[in-house]
């Protein structure tokens, strides 16, 4: 019989070594500690728990699939729609090939979200510090939010014609008004103590924003960013849903219409391997810029 | 001791400030005409009931907040907001974590309009870096040291500014036994070695007895001076002192004023509920 607490010690130990990448036997654990650079590479692919996770996935994909539950117009197979994905690489599916359509869509996504972030935090930071500013946003922007970036579309291709400036408007539009308000309330994370701190050791006006209190709100910002990005590859699907014959969104709504599933799957899973590797660089970008002080904003 | 002539320090005068602060159930004083005069080089300690306004004064004279009436002049000007002269050590370190040990000592002459060149700035940080003891940790994360050495971080943040007061809200608070003899020590060291006035904060009558020149006892809310004993034990003082029947006399008369008010802060503060609970019905 085992007690609680000792079970409860059990499973964060074993957590931890999930976290660690090395998830497995203490046997293999010891094995990779004695084995070369590029064995300890590869047992760390092979352990990681994004492995598991996503092998485990697939997995199941492949099986309801096998069992046929449902035909394959409801849901192709893995191994369908990777053979489809293949053959889109050379042969074009509409104006472009896969790649095209990425890319299309990566350059929508990556200057919507980058014009949003740069836009919703001046305006976040502006908030702050002005009060006009905040009472003149505030409301716009309260009434701004809910509304789904979707509901933009037709309004925005009117305005602004066919090309590529009202999709990149409207993801745009999705960014900036959530990224106005965490951005205000990152920068009300500097902890009272630490701006006394520093407003007794000199620092003022412009030196106080740069050197403390932007540090302070890096964190709080950088986990904003991460969540507006998944936002902008929601509002790209809006952006290719009218007036577009190109992206990834664009492959979505066309083959919904004429019913070829598999580039329909095709394209989600680009969407979620693209999306992920951009969260990826978010990722790494947080941990070269707040590393391991970040939790220690409180305790210190 | 006649402090007044050893000093390169500069004289602190606080003259019948109140402060005022404005709550829910009405305005609040949290002092009421405090009026101290520290002289160049002086060490005052002040120590009081918790919630006597001691912290507030020292945020005061810091220029953190502004009196609500009575003035406060450093060096006979008037004082307008924070100076890196005035340094603050803070019951919490407040490093920043984002910086190491080096970059945390080096804030407060890169604030400057003009800072110094690298060089000079590194060597300098060197020099306290070294005087704190902590030699070696330059590179070192905050979040990597211990409390102790996040104090003397603190400690060497401010001294880097050759400040003429320094002002010091409960530094060693929340720090064990051992290490706060360690920093007291230290304390006094760099004090006898800067000469700078010192405004120390406290709670610990022990702390206070055994750094001050004077002590000041402040009564319970609203925050009044009390009565001034001065320290004349001899220095150095250290452990051996702590034992010595003037000490114990000194501790005896302190404490029993702080517990006075102590006692009454509570009956305040009985009387405070009773009067908001007749509010509610």
């Amino acid at each position: 019989m085992r007690s609680g607490a000792s079970y409860e010690h059990d499973y964060e130990l074993r957590d931890k070594r999930w976290l660690d990448g090395r998830a497995g036997t203490p046997v293999l654990m010891l094995r990779s500690r004695r084995g070369r650079l590029g064995r300890k590479l590869i047992h760390a692919v092979v352990f990681a728990p994004v492995t598991y996770s996503l092998l485990s996935l697939l997995g199941l994909w492949w099986l309801v699939a096998a069992v046929h539950i449902t035909s394959t117009d409801i849901l192709p197979a893995p191994a369908l729609v990777a053979e489809r994905a293949v053959e889109l690489t050379h042969s074009p599916y509409g104006s472009e090939t896969l790649f095209g359509h990425a890319l299309t869509s990566i350059v929508r996504v990556t200057a919507g979200f980058a014009s949003g972030c740069v836009a919703g935090i001046a305006v976040g930071i502006l908030m702050r510090y002005v009060y006009a500013i905040r009472y003149f946003a505030d409301p716009i922007l309260a009434f701004l939010r809910p509304v789904p970036a979707f509901a933009f579309v037709t309004v925005l291709i009117t305005w602004f014609g066919l090309g590529e400036l009202p999709k990149v408007m409207l993801i745009f539009l999705a960014v900036f008004s959530l990224t106005t308000v965490f951005t205000a309330a990152a920068m009300e994370a500097l902890p009272p103590q630490m701006q006394d701190a520093a407003r007794t050791l000199g620092a003022t006006g412009w030196r106080l924003f740069w050197f403390v209190q932007v540090p302070a709100a890096l964190p709080d910002v950088l986990v904003g960013m991460r969540l507006t990005l998944a936002l902008a590859w929601t509002a790209v699907m809006g952006a290719e849903l009218v007036a577009a014959d190109s992206g990834l969104g664009w492959m979505v709504w066309n083959a919904v219409r004429f019913g070829q599933t598999e580039v329909v799957f095709v394209a989600v899973v680009g969407i979620a391997v693209i999306g992920a590797l951009m969260d990826l660089l978010l990722v790494l970008l947080t941990q070269a810029l707040t590393g391991n002080w970040r939790t220690h904003m409180r305790s210190s | 001791m006649n402090t007044t002539e050893l000093g390169t320090g500069i004289n602190v005068a606080v003259t019948a400030v109140t402060k005022t602060y404005e709550t829910k159930q009405g305005p609040l004083d949290a002092l009421r005409k405090v009026t101290l005069n520290l002289a160049a080089g002086e060490f005052v300690a002040v120590v009081g009931p918790s919630g006597c306004g001691k912290s507030t004064l020292l945020r005061l004279v810091a220029g953190l907040d502004r009196p609500t009436s009575g003035e406060i002049r450093i060096d006979g000007k008037a004082i307008d907001g924070p100076d890196p002269r005035h340094g603050v050590v803070f019951q919490r370190p407040a490093l920043f974590p984002w910086l190491d040990v080096l970059g945390n000592v080096t804030f407060g002459p890169r604030m400057k309009a003009r800072a110094p060149n690298k060089k000079t700035l590194v060597a300098e940080a060197e020099r306290y870096i070294t005087a704190v003891g902590l030699a070696g940790f330059e590179r070192h994360k905050i979040y990597e040291l211990s409390g102790g050495m996040m104090h003397r971080v603190a400690l060497a943040r401010v001294l880097i500014n050759e400040p003429l007061v320094l002002l010091m809200d409960e530094p060693f608070g929340a720090l064990d036994a051992q290490t706060r003899l360690v920093m007291q020590e230290l304390l006094t060291e760099i004090w006898q070695a800067e000469r700078s006035t010192v405004l120390f904060v406290t709670h610990d009558v022990d702390e206070a007895l055994l750094l001050s020149d004077r002590t000041v006892v402040m009564t319970a809310r609203p925050g009044q001076i009390k009565e001034i004993h001065d320290v004349t034990l001899p220095r150095p003082r250290g452990l051996t002192t702590l034992t010595t029947p003037e000490f114990a006399s000194l501790k005896r008369e302190v404490l029993g004023s702080i517990r006075e008010e102590t006692q009454r802060t509570m009956s305040l503060e009985r009387a405070e509920v009773r009067a908001h609970s007749g509010d509610d019905r």
